[in-house]
């Protein structure tokens, strides 16, 4: 199936650029597509992850932005704006250790780094002299 | 039991009866089944890790070796490179070990030793003769060539069950090739029948995390038990078992691999419906149950399994969604099982669910009386009550890292039930205690091996 006729995979009609279009995304959407290639609007829709037709041109603003890209040469799309943002966990995981001190209940828990004076053996002083 | 207790269990209601002998809070009060064995385990990730540690729930003595310092590899892994927990070890205290360790080495004794040195291979050699079980997950032939492979094991200790876990095998076209359980579902079929159909993108999806590595720990404990039965009960001999990663994942074909062999026919993926059955599969229900959620997993909206493929039931589930022409174009299993008749359907429980949450759809289910199940976040399975009173979950006061959240084997036994007394330890932190105790070295001799970095 060439490019051109498949779902979740929008080639621009103008520069050919491959844009992915996640499943969780765009199984059903109707709306607007930016391409990553040449910013061009496209009126899209998608049913249960089929197209309902080939893509329109349309006018700003888009709504959805692909979630990857590829030129037609094969080379990755992943500028900021270009493509959607990458999943997150949380929007504070941002790729640093969390230092922590309690649970998610909130009793203590050894989520931070020690020295070795905050030790004795192996096992974090705080448990024996109190929290 | 005494006689005046098991009258009384013998008159409670079979719930009162298996809520008393399963009570998972006095399963500390109670025998370990495997108490007396001792296991010492050379395992890396998760694969062999988890093997271990069924023993160590089940209660084996199970020694982790693991190399000085900054220890196995599966330490420092954690998502998105953020969660540990402190120290790594004495010797490193401001690092961590990460998150993707929990899971496969609760109960154990952890112990440094670095292979590369001869007086290392020595101690193993101590170990080995005082060991009733041996995991490793070392390159084939590698502890082979070491000489602390099953066959020097087997000269000082006849009667040790020593299990090889890894990729490929020990022997065979593939044998020198890494694997991960990742490339092992990859070989080994999974991915090829799970994931969406090429109507729907055709993207194959792995299954969930490592489920290989676990299942395959799984299957590795359960042959090291039977062995030790054999050795105990019928030879007086060890054992040298070999589990393979990919003939693991390449079981989950089932019956395809009988469908192939019959017909020729190579199954397809199918996304979240099952080509057996309809209705028997996950619907997409529209609205998020969490919409004010900072977390983008609760924002997103819910789904929600349903089983209605007794042509009773389906008929009910038409009435449910409004559509009772669906059961009138579809009154039997048969007319509705196929893909063109399941393409037609599902769809129709997506429009029913667009405007509804995941809980409001179950409460519809439930009303009508069919099986049905939300499909849960780890935040939601976290808070559920049947979990933590039947003991698969437990928040335990870990005595290195405080107040965790883990899981424990999920199998009752009346008699001897598994538990969790820690998550994990730092490495190295008992050395001193399996030095002494199980190698008889002093601790002039335990600082001396520390000093020349051997432990």
């Amino acid at each position: 199936m060439p490019f051109k006729e498949a779902s979740l995979i929008l080639q621009c009609p103008k520069c050919d650029t491959i844009n992915y279009l996640d499943p969780f995304t765009f199984w059903n959407f109707k709306g607007k597509i930016k391409c990553a290639g040449c910013d061009a609007i496209w009126e899209y829709a998608l049913e249960n992850g089929h197209r309902q037709g080939p893509p329109k041109e349309g006018k700003p603003p888009h709504d959805k932005l692909p979630g990857f890209a590829q030129s037609k040469d094969w080379k990755p799309i992943t500028t900021k704006g270009k493509v959607a943002d990458a999943p997150q966990a949380r929007e504070d995981f941002q790729g640093k250790p969390i230092p922590i001190k309690k649970s998610v209940r909130g009793k203590a828990v050894s989520g931070s780094p020690l020295t070795g004076d905050d030790l004795i053996g192996s096992i974090p002083k705080m448990f024996y002299t109190g929290i | 039991m005494t006689a005046a207790v098991s009258k009384n269990l013998k008159d409670m209601t079979f719930e009162d009866f298996c809520r008393t002998v399963f009570d998972t809070t006095k399963r500390f009060e109670k025998p370990e089944t495997l108490k007396g064995i001792r296991a010492v385990s050379t395992t890396q990730y998760i694969l062999g890790p988890s093997c271990a540690s069924y023993l160590a729930e089940l209660g084996a003595e199970t020694i982790k070796v693991e190399l000085p310092k900054r220890g196995e590899p599966m330490r420092h892994t954690t998502p998105f490179n953020e969660p540990f927990l402190y120290p790594l070890s004495r010797w490193m205290p401001d690092k961590g070990t990460g998150l993707g360790f929990f899971g496969a080495n609760p109960n154990e004794y952890f112990m440094s030793l670095d292979f590369h040195k001869p007086e290392a291979i020595q101690i193993m050699k101590r170990l080995a003769a005082k060991t009733d079980v041996f995991c490793e997950n070392y390159r084939a032939g590698t502890f082979d060539r070491w000489g602390i492979g099953y066959r020097q094991h087997a000269q000082v200790n006849p009667r040790v069950v020593y299990q090889w876990m890894g990729g490929f095998g020990g022997w065979g076209p593939g044998r020198n090739r890494a694997s991960y359980d990742i490339l092992g579902q990859a070989q080994g079929g999974c991915f090829s029948i799970t994931g969406w159909h090429k109507e729907y993108g055709g993207m194959p999806s792995k299954q969930t995390i490592w489920i290989m590595d676990y299942w395959g720990g799984a299957i590795s404990a359960f042959n090291i038990i039977a062995c030790l039965y054999w050795r105990d009960n019928v030879s007086n001999k060890g054992n040298f078992l070999e589990y393979s990663q990919v003939h693991g994942a390449q079981r989950h074909l089932t019956d395809l691999i009988a469908l192939y062999g019959r017909t020729g026919i190579v199954a397809q993926r199918f996304g979240n419906w099952e080509p057996l059955l309809c209705v028997h599969g996950i619907l997409k229900c529209g609205k998020s149950s969490y919409p004010n959620s900072k977390n983008p997993q609760e924002q997103e909206v819910g789904f929600c399994f349903v089983s209605a493929y007794k042509d009773e039931d389906f008929a009910n589930l038409c009435k449910v969604i409004g559509k009772p022409d669906l059961a009138k174009k579809y009154p039997t299993h048969a007319d509705r099982v196929g893909a063109d008749a399941q393409s037609a359907i599902y769809p129709e429980l997506d429009k029913w669910a667009a405007d509804k949450t995941k809980e409001q759809v179950w409460e519809e289910f439930k009303k009508a009386g069919l099986v049905s199940q939300p499909v849960w976040n780890s935040k939601e399975v976290s808070s559920q009550e049947h979990f933590h009173l039947r003991g698969s979950l437990a928040w335990i006061d870990d005595p290195t890292f405080g107040d965790v959240q883990t899981q424990v084997l999920p199998c009752l036994m009346s008699e001897t039930p598994p538990r969790v007394r820690w998550a994990f330890k730092p490495v190295g932190a008992d050395n001193e205690y399996i030095l002494a105790k199980l190698c008889g070295f002093s601790g002039s001799k335990i600082k001396e091996l520390e000093e020349k970095e051997i432990t």
